[in-house]
């Protein structure tokens, strides 16, 4: 079903809507989810979540790209029950995922003002557009979709140990950019 | 947790929608160039026309008793055949379980649908699914047909036909198995993979599968090990077991095969432990995945679908604890 008449049904308040978003972007939601917190269980509670938001977020709005827009939806999900789930030390692909994200943390004083996530969104959609298409595609993959260092590896044709070395290059660069445009978090 | 990794994590969710787009049309097109690593995507550009429609896990899910959504009270698959097992901390105590049925994957020729993009074909009437690459070619024996790939005469009406796939190739039997189980598939480029009946199968015990389908105990050749990082990180330190631990080897093949089938979804949290690697004289290596939580210990078999075995922790530590990092 194409994506502006998913949309139809969600302002119609149609429940097809939520049959037809999950069987066209089920598996994708389910794979950045996985990736995410690395527990089957947490992986499906995310997801109805994830249809659930749709529902109450579709109408008023209407998303230009379904796609990109849920997966946007099942990240902060997934960073929501992170968080409810870290005392117990659950999510692992998170785990790691954040502790690699620290890399990136611009130095300097504290801020007086915390960034705002669309500005460093913003950010950091400008230093990947100053990037090579290949890197841009690797920090995506790990840092957008979670995609397992080993995994990535075998999608790029890279040998692990070097893809390390590169994404730890990428991340200092990351850090670099933002200190250039004084973004403090 | 550094709450300022979290700001960073919150501010790349929101990276621009044109970039995403960029990013999955050519992770796509990555995938398709690295032919020779990655055999599932291999085989993603023939699958296109000819897909198995992912939901498995999703399916069983909402089968459990108690599992409930939206999506599965609109959803409800009337195709499927599942029938789950128990909860799992009830198995661990020894009570009975219907065990677990893998269901058939739903065949499409939608090439808009939502697939799965495992290479697998029919055969007998069942459908075969990618297991491992064969590692050993003399481990081929009869030719038992070709497999013409999304051939023309394919009528989903008529439900599964022989020799249609998502691939193409000659099926060989492999030695020492049953060929209703497993069989191995040679492509015209002269790559071999194993592929499994995996699916419609009822797994109670482990025997089902370790001791009925593989034969692990009569067909065991070695035994190697990797700690969890290690294999995360694709750092290839994987060790084997000195000729004086091959009592740990038949430990952790009785612990397969005295386990018990659960499903994946509806378990706690689970706690990584280690990555096991059995080779069989058939040149087939089992990848295990080895887990555990407060009770439990479980043991996951790469590539074969939504089950775990759930199997006694104690025993399960022992064998780890036995072996050298």
């Amino acid at each position: 079903m194409e994506d502006n008449r998913i949309i139809d049904l969600f302002w119609a308040r149609d429940e097809e809507a939520v049959s037809a978003v999950s069987a066209k972007y089920g598996p994708y939601c389910r794979t950045i989810a996985r990736n995410l917190l690395g527990n089957a269980e947490d992986t499906e509670e995310c997801l109805n979540d994830t249809w659930h938001q749709a529902w109450q977020r579709i109408p008023p709005q209407r998303p230009q790209h379904l796609k990109p827009w849920l997966g946007k939806v099942v990240r902060g999900i997934a960073i929501n029950r992170w968080n409810h789930n870290h005392a117990e030390k659950r999510g692992a692909g998170l785990d790691l995922l954040l502790s690699e994200l620290e890399d990136c943390i611009p130095g300097g004083a504290e801020p007086e003002k915390a960034v705002e996530d669309a500005e460093l969104g913003a950010a950091i959609s400008r230093w990947l557009r100053t990037m090579p298409q290949e890197d841009r595609v690797l920090f995506v993959r790990r840092y957008w979709h979670g995609v397992a260092l080993n995994t990535l590896a075998e999608e790029a044709g890279i040998p692990s140990n070097k893809l390390a070395q590169r994404m730890f290059r990428l991340r200092r660069s990351l850090r670099t950019a933002l200190e250039k445009e004084d973004i403090r978090i | 947790m550094n709450h300022k990794a979290e700001t960073l994590y919150r501010g790349i969710t929101l990276i621009d929608d044109d970039i995403l787009q960029e990013v999955e049309e050519q992770s796509l097109s990555s995938k398709a160039r690295s032919k020779k690593r990655t055999p599932i995507a291999r085989y993603a550009a023939l699958a296109a026309c000819l897909v198995l429609v992912l939901g498995a896990a999703l399916l069983l899910h909402y089968h459990q008793p108690g599992a409930s959504s939206l999506v599965a009270e609109n959803n409800q698959p009337d195709s499927i055949s599942c029938y789950p097992a128990q909860d799992p901390k009830e198995q661990a105590s020894g009570t009975q379980t219907e065990g677990v049925t893998i269901p058939n994957m739903e065949v499409s020729l939608d090439a808009n649908a939502s697939a799965c993009m495992i290479p697998f074909f029919i055969y007998q009437g069942k459908q075969f699914i990618w297991l491992a690459e064969v590692e050993d070619p003399s481990v081929l024996g009869d030719h038992l047909g070709t497999v013409t790939g999304p051939i023309d005469v394919w009528t989903p009406a008529e439900g599964y036909v022989d020799f249609a796939g998502s691939i193409q190739g000659e099926i060989y039997s492999v030695q020492g198995s049953d060929p209703g189980f497993l069989v191995c598939l040679e492509e015209s480029n002269g790559n071999l993979a194993y592929f499994a009946n995996s699916v419609g199968i009822t797994l109670v015990t482990g025997s089902d599968l370790f001791r009925d389908r593989f034969p692990v105990q009569e067909h065991y050749l070695s035994l190697e090990y990797q700690a969890w990082d290690d294999w995360y990180y694709s750092q290839g330190n994987i060790r084997s077991l000195s000729p004086s631990q091959e009592d740990t080897a038949q430990d952790f093949l009785e612990l397969l095969q005295g386990g018990t089938f659960v499903l994946r979804t509806g378990l706690e949290e689970l706690t990584d432990l280690i990555h096991v690697y059995v080779h069989l004289d058939s040149g087939l290596t089992l990848h295990f995945f080895l887990h555990e939580n407060d009770t439990d210990g479980y043991i996951y078999l790469d590539n074969f679908w939504s089950t775990y075995l759930i199997v006694d922790k104690a025993a399960l530590e022992d064998f780890v604890s036995s072996l050298d990092f």
